[in-house]
């Protein structure tokens, strides 16, 4: 039953189909995180720097965002505000508007605290030696945080890949979706389901994996530089 | 946006909101203690930890959609059927327990080395070691972690709707189908979530601070 | 052989690739103070660390209490490690439990002795360094040099046969040296013996029955107290006094 199911996906275009459907998932991550980073990076920038009111602005932000699970999230860009707002966007756009907002919410509270823990000390000796502001992020606060924020940054990544397994409840073709249509294509073999999720489990480890150890080796090297 | 929906929901969003609940609350205490049974395993490597840190990577590293169909659907093709409840808390273990792990590690190894020296110096056990210095100082170093955690896992209870287990998100999304409408049954939704996360956010980080102040600084 | 409670052959230590300890050889008498003296890296506590397990070596012979040690057997202090008392130069005392819970956890949890007995010693220690008022502190409340009295009282209350310092008083402010340099010079007037690293040259003085000078792990001198102070046999030892005569 297993050599057959497993027989089954390597014949004809199933395992083609499958890494497309992968292409999506790793498309809409992508964009999604690039976007992310943009927002993110900016809103963090911003945020260490304001106090009052403002602060309490993005401390919103984030909070609704981390406070609410990810599903309510998509389906609220998906079906609400289309409706009420009267537009109409593919549902790959939504997916990555929602995880943008969702990354650079997540990314900007890195950064911020990045940013904030470089500059305690580092702020008032390149005032010292007479840098403006602007000098001083540029050639201080911002080269020393981008080391310290990448394992951050990476596994926050690694989240937003993982979180894009949801979308199977919108109408995005993405991977998983593509293995639900191969399962009820065979649903006469019992052991189609495991060698397809499996199979995309070994897909999301691979990616994710590799991320990960990558993360953990810059984070040695942070580690040792700081010595 | 229509009070009446809403009102005839009610029932329903209660219903949902317990059933969460009550998942989330047994998955969790499973993930920690298979978290901290993972994380001394690991802290002493004792034998196996490679395996372990496997599981950790594997758990980590794919999503908990994946790991519930793959129980729920996949497990059938080899004879192990396992009701969707069971197959949601089993998940939330499997995925939590790395999470947890990992908190717990990082704790046990900010247990700085002098402690554990002065421990052996006094001449205690690895047993009594780990009992009166290691735990109650790495728990401590772990919290913010551990409540990182919770908050993440209840959030991902949400996840249990694709197996069709009538919890919060799966009560919103089949009224949603049912009735053509999202504003209120969405509302309801969150505000169904928020209900458990906020108090329990706020909750997490007064007793962080106040068990930060009693016992942290030497 | 009986005044002797620890023999040193032909010692050596690596970390990985760096040698931290070169052919050593000493004893450490009985019921004397032995003055453990070098520059900073020299590998004085690497040393005083073999003498309780707290590293092990790569060669030689280490001798305690007439038992030989073999390096490679973790077990190997099992059965003396409460006879030999440490206090280290951090604060090292346990931030979860108070000043007596810190004391007692040795002589109850270790040696199981009488809870009540335990006590009552407990109580006796802390008043002899003036800490009787402070049982039910935590240590974030008490300040260096009342950690580190605590520190010797945790020590002492297992009875220990041999009592290692690692400059105790290196991390301590000023004004609260002196305090805890005189607890130490009373235990040196008993029947105690003690190896102890310190820094503070008018204090090593006053104690040391021997002195043992490293440089660079190896041990440059070996020598009774006075006369190393008087006259140091090496120029590196002569050099190391001069720098420290400020
Ligand atoms: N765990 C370790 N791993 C690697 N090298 C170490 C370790 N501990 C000590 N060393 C090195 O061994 C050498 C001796 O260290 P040790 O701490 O024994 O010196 P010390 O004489 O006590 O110095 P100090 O007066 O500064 O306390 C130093 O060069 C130190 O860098
Ligand atoms: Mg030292």
């Amino acid at each position: 039953m297993l050599t057959s199911a497993i027989n089954l996906i390597l014949a004809g275009t199933n395992l083609s189909r499958l890494i497309e459907g992968l292409g999506v998932t790793i498309e809409i991550s992508f964009l999604s995180i690039f976007f992310g980073t943009i927002l993110g990076g900016f809103l963090g920038l911003l945020w260490s720097n304001v106090t009052g009111v403002e602060r309490g602005f993005f401390r919103t932000y984030l909070e609704i965002f981390r406070i609410v699970p990810t599903i309510p999230l998509l389906f609220l860009f998906y079906y609400t505000f289309p409706r009420d707002l009267n537009f109409n966007l593919p549902a790959t756009v939504v997916s990555v508007l929602v995880f943008s907002l969702w990354f650079g919410a997540e990314f900007s509270d890195i950064v911020r605290a990045a940013v904030q823990s470089v500059a305690k000390g580092q702020k008032e000796s390149a005032y010292a030696i007479g840098l403006t502001t602007w000098q001083s992020y540029r050639y201080v606060l911002l080269p020393q945080s981008l080391v310290n924020i990448l394992p951050a940054y990476i596994n926050l990544s690694t989240r937003i890949i993982k979180t894009t397994s949801i979308l199977l409840l919108i109408s995005v073709t993405e991977v998983i979706t593509v293995g639900q249509q191969i399962i009820e294509a065979n649903s006469s073999n019992r052991a189609v389901p495991l060698v397809v999720y499996g199979l995309i489990a070994l897909f999301y480890f691979s990616i994710n994996g590799t991320l990960t150890w990558l993360s953990k080796k810059i984070e040695r090297k942070v580690v040792a530089n700081d010595r | 946006m229509s009070w009446i929906y809403i009102q005839q929901a009610i029932p329903a969003f209660i219903n949902g909101f317990f059933l969460t609940l009550k998942l989330a609350t047994i998955g969790i205490i499973g993930a920690l203690l298979l978290g901290i049974v993972v994380a001394f395993w690991l802290y002493y490597q004792v034998i196996g930890h490679h395996v372990l840190r496997l599981y950790i990577a594997v758990s980590r590293n794919t999503p908990l959609l994946i790991q519930l169909f793959f129980i729920y659907y996949g497990l059938p093709g080899i004879g192990l059927k396992i009701p969707a409840e069971q197959t949601a808390i089993l998940g939330l273990i499997f995925l939590g327990g790395s999470y947890m792990a990992d908190a717990f590690l990082g704790g046990l190894e900010a247990v700085p080395k002098i402690q554990v020296e002065s421990g052996q110096v006094v001449g205690l056990s690895t047993w009594q070691l780990a009992r009166y210095v290691i735990f109650p100082q790495g728990i401590l170093y772990s919290l913010p972690a551990i409540g990182a955690n919770i908050i993440f896992l209840i959030k991902e209870t949400s996840i249990f709707t694709v197996i069709a287990i009538p919890e919060i998100t799966n009560t919103a999304l089949d009224l949603i189908g049912q009735n053509y409408r999202s504003n209120e049954y969405l509302l309801m939704m969150v505000v169904s979530y928020a209900i458990i996360l906020i108090p329990l956010s706020l909750g997490l980080s007064w007793f962080e601070r106040r068990l930060r102040r009693v016992n942290f600084s030497n | 052989m009986t005044d002797e409670i620890i023999q040193v052959r032909h010692l050596n230590k690596k970390f990985g690739d760096k040698v931290v300890l070169t052919d050593i050889n000493l004893t450490i008498p009985k019921n004397k103070v032995t003055v453990v003296l070098g520059p900073s890296g020299s590998g004085k506590s690497t040393l005083i660390r073999t003498f309780n397990g707290l590293e092990s070596f790569d060669s030689g012979d280490l001798e305690i209490f007439g038992q030989k040690i073999d390096p490679h057997d973790k077990k190997a202090f099992a059965v003396i490690k409460h006879e030999i008392g440490m206090v280290f130069q951090s604060y090292d005392l346990f931030p979860n439990r108070t000043v007596m819970q810190n004391i007692t956890l040795g002589p109850l949890k270790v040696q199981k002795r009488n809870e009540k007995e335990v006590l009552g010693q407990a109580r006796q220690l802390l008043a002899e360094v003036g800490l009787e008022k402070f049982e039910n502190y935590y240590p974030r409340q008490l300040s260096g040099g009342q950690k580190q009295r605590v520190a010797i009282v945790r020590a002492l209350i297992l009875n220990p046969k041999l009592m290692l310092f690692d400059e105790v008083t290196a991390s301590l402010d000023p004004e609260m040296v002196r305090g805890v340099l005189e607890i130490l010079k009373q235990l040196a007037e008993q029947d105690l013996t003690m190896v102890v690293v310190t820094h503070e040259m008018n204090f090593a003085k006053q104690v040391a029955d021997k002195v043992i000078f490293l440089d660079s792990g190896e041990i440059v001198e070996e020598q009774a107290g006075q006369k190393f102070f008087q006259e140091p046999q090496t120029k590196r030892a002569r050099v190391f006094l001069e720098s420290m005569s400020f």
